[in-house]
C-alpha cells in the first residue's frame, strides 16, 4: 500500500475551482446531420465484407475534435433482437468493444463469476475511467460473419456500487455519451483481450480492473483472457490479425468532416494488403520507440488521441485558459522524428506538423492533421493528425501477418 | 538542490516519484504504470479540485487517452495507453525557486 503520511500533497486550500474549460473547440453547428447519426455516406453497389466507413468529425453531440466515428451493430444472443448503435470512437489505443448504458436497449445477460456473482468492469483511460457490467453480446461488423457472445462493456455509472479503487483511484467516471462526445468505443487496438494475463488471477500485478459484484460490493476477480472484453476483429473467422485505418489528407487548416475506411484484416484480402509499410514491431506492452529532438521516448500510435502529444520546450502552448495544453507556434512547424521497431528491423523517419491549436479552433474545422499538445509523459502519443493521409496497421498480439510474423505491431 | 525526488513502487508495482521541496513538503508527483497509482490518496485533499476540474473542462476535450486538466490549485497530466501509462501532478503555485514544470517528468 501506498504510504499515507507524506506523500500527500501538503496543504488544502479550498479555493473555487479554476474552471479550464477547453471551449475553442465546443460545439458549433455546422452540419446539418441528425443527432447522433453519422453522416450518410453512399454505399458502393459492392461493398467489401471487411470494410467499415469511418467519418471523422465532430461526433455525434457536435462536441469532438478529431474524432473517427463508426457504426457497429449488437444483438442479443442467438435472436434477430439487435440494434445499430452510432457515434462509436474507433480506438487503436485500447481493445474491446464499450457500450453506454443509455444508447442499449437489448436485455443483453450480464457475465457471472464461478459463484454466480455478476463481473463488472473499470477500465482507467488516461482521461477518464469506464465503469459498468460485462454482458454477452453478437456483434456485428460491416459484412463480416457476426460474432456470436462476445463479452463486451455496458458503460453505466449507475452499475451496482463502483469500488473505490474505480471511483477515487484515477480520472472520473464517464456518466454518459453526451459527457464525452460519444456513444461508444470500438477499440481495436494491439490486444485481443483488454487486459490479458494480468487479470486473469490475483496478485500484486492485477491492476484492478475485473470485479464481482453483489449486495456488498464489488470485490477484484480473476476473468481469463477469454471472458474478458474483447477486441471483436480478433474473433473474427479470417480477418482476424489486425486492422488499417485509411482516412484522407485534409487542407492545412482543416476540414469540417472527412470520410475514410477500417479495413479488417491485414494482408487478407486485395483491400486490406500491407503492400510497402514499414512495420514497427511493439514491446509486450505496446510500445515502439521514438525519438524526437534528440530525446528517445516510448512511441504508440492511437486514434483515440484527438492530436498529437508529446513534449517539447521550445514550442509556444497556447493560453491555458483558452486551450490547455496545447501549442500555439506562431507560424506553421515542420517537424521530423525517428520511430523504430523494439523487435526486428524497422527504422524511419516521419515528419508531422504543428499548427496554432487556437487559430485551427477558430476555423469552425473539426478535422486537423496538424493540431498538437503537450506533456507525452513517458511518451510520443502519436493521434489522429498521424492517420491522415497514411494507412495504418496494428496487427494483433499471438496473430500472424503473411510477411510480417507475428504481432503485435503497426505498420504505416 | 531545491529539491528531492523520492522514489518508490506501490504494491501493485506502479513507479511513483515523489518531489520534495526544502521545506520538506511534496510539490509533485510523477507515475508510470498499468493503471494511474490511487490518486486520492498521492492528491490528498486536491484530488476533488482534480476530478470537478477535468469533468468541467470536458473529458473529450484531449480525447480518449490524454488528459490536461488544470485545477486552481494542482496540475494533473496523464498520457499512455491501455497497457501503459504515465502521469504528473503538481502544485504550481508550490515550485521551489527556479524549478521548471518541464523538469518534473
Amino acid at each position: 500500500m501506498m504510504r499515507s503520511g507524506g506523500i500527500k500533497f501538503a496543504t488544502a486550500r479550498f479555493a473555487a475551482v479554476m474552471i479550464a474549460a477547453l471551449a475553442i473547440f465546443a460545439a458549433r453547428p455546422a452540419s446539418g446531420f441528425a443527432a447522433g447519426e453519422e453522416p450518410v455516406v453512399a454505399a458502393a453497389s459492392t461493398v467489401p465484407p471487411n470494410r467499415l466507413t469511418v467519418s471523422v468529425w465532430a461526433g455525434p453531440y457536435r462536441s469532438y475534435f478529431n474524432g473517427p466515428f463508426t457504426t457497429v451493430t449488437i444483438c442479443q444472443s442467438g435472436t434477430t433482437s439487435c440494434e445499430t448503435i452510432h457515434g462509436v470512437l474507433v480506438d487503436t489505443g485500447s481493445s474491446g468493444l464499450r457500450i453506454f448504458s443509455q444508447v442499449n436497449h437489448l436485455a443483453l445477460p450480464t457475465e457471472t463469476a464461478s459463484n454466480g456473482n455478476p463481473i463488472a468492469e473499470c477500465v482507467p483511460f488516461g482521461t477518464l475511467s469506464t465503469w459498468g457490467r460485462v454482458a454477452y453480446a453478437d456483434v456485428k461488423l460491416g459484412g463480416e460473419p457476426v460474432i456470436s457472445k462476445m463479452p463486451i462493456q455496458i458503460i453505466n455509472q449507475n452499475y451496482s456500487s463502483i469500488p473505490a479503487v474505480c471511483r477515487s483511484g484515477g480520472p472520473p467516471v464517464a456518466q454518459s455519451p453526451t459527457q464525452l462526445g460519444y456513444n461508444g468505443i470500438l477499440g481495436v487496438g494491439l490486444w485481443g483481450a483488454d487486459c490479458g494475463d494480468a487479470c486473469a488471477s490475483l496478485g500484486p500485478w492485477n491492476p484492478s480492473m475485473y470485479f464481482q459484484c453483489s449486495g456488498g460490493g464489488c470485490t477484484v476477480a480473476p476473468v481469463a483472457d477469454a471472458r474478458q472484453v474483447q477486441n471483436p476483429v480478433a474473433l473474427l473467422p479470417v480477418d482476424n490479425n489486425g486492422v488499417v485505418l485509411k482516412l484522407p489528407t485534409v487542407p492545412f487548416m482543416g476540414a469540417p468532416l472527412i470520410s475514410g475506411k477500417l479495413l479488417l484484416g491485414i494482408n487478407t484480402r486485395p483491400n486490406n494488403a500491407l503492400g510497402s509499410a514499414a512495420v514497427f514491431k511493439t514491446d509486450g506492452v505496446g510500445n515502439i520507440t521514438t525519438t524526437y529532438n534528440n530525446s528517445t521516448t516510448d512511441g504508440f500510435i492511437d486514434s483515440g488521441s484527438n492530436a498529437l502529444f508529446f513534449d517539447s520546450a521550445s514550442i509556444p502552448q497556447c493560453d491555458p485558459s483558452l486551450a490547455p495544453g496545447f501549442y500555439c507556434p506562431s507560424e506553421l512547424l515542420v517537424l521530423g522524428a525517428i520511430n523504430s521497431s523494439r523487435r526486428g528491423s524497422g527504422f524511419g523517419l516521419v515528419t508531422f506538423n504543428v499548427a496554432n491549436a487556437l487559430s485551427l479552433a477558430n476555423t469552425g474545422n473539426k478535422v486537423f492533421y496538424d493540431v498538437a499538445g503537450t506533456f507525452g509523459g513517458s511518451f510520443f502519443d502519436f493521434g489522429l493528425p498521424f492517420f491522415l493521409g497514411r494507412n495504418v496497421y496494428t496487427g494483433i498480439d499471438g496473430r500472424v501477418t503473411s510477411g510480417v510474423g507475428m504481432g503485435p505491431y503497426f505498420a504505416y | 538542490m531545491a529539491y528531492t525526488v523520492e522514489q518508490m513502487t506501490t504494491a501493485a508495482g506502479i513507479a511513483v516519484n515523489e518531489y520534495v521541496g526544502p521545506d520538506a513538503r511534496v510539490f509533485a508527483i510523477t507515475w508510470r504504470g498499468r493503471r494511474p497509482p490511487d490518486l486520492s490518496v498521492l492528491l490528498g485533499s486536491y484530488f476533488a479540485q482534480y476530478q470537478d476540474a477535468a469533468i468541467a473542462g470536458g473529458l473529450g476535450a484531449h480525447g480518449l487517452h490524454h488528459a490536461s486538466v488544470r485545477g486552481s490549485d494542482v496540475v494533473v497530466e496523464m498520457a499512455g495507453h491501455m497497457r501503459d501509462m504515465s502521469g504528473r501532478a503538481f502544485l504550481p503555485a508550490m515550485l521551489p525557486r527556479g524549478v521548471e514544470q518541464s523538469e518534473i517528468r
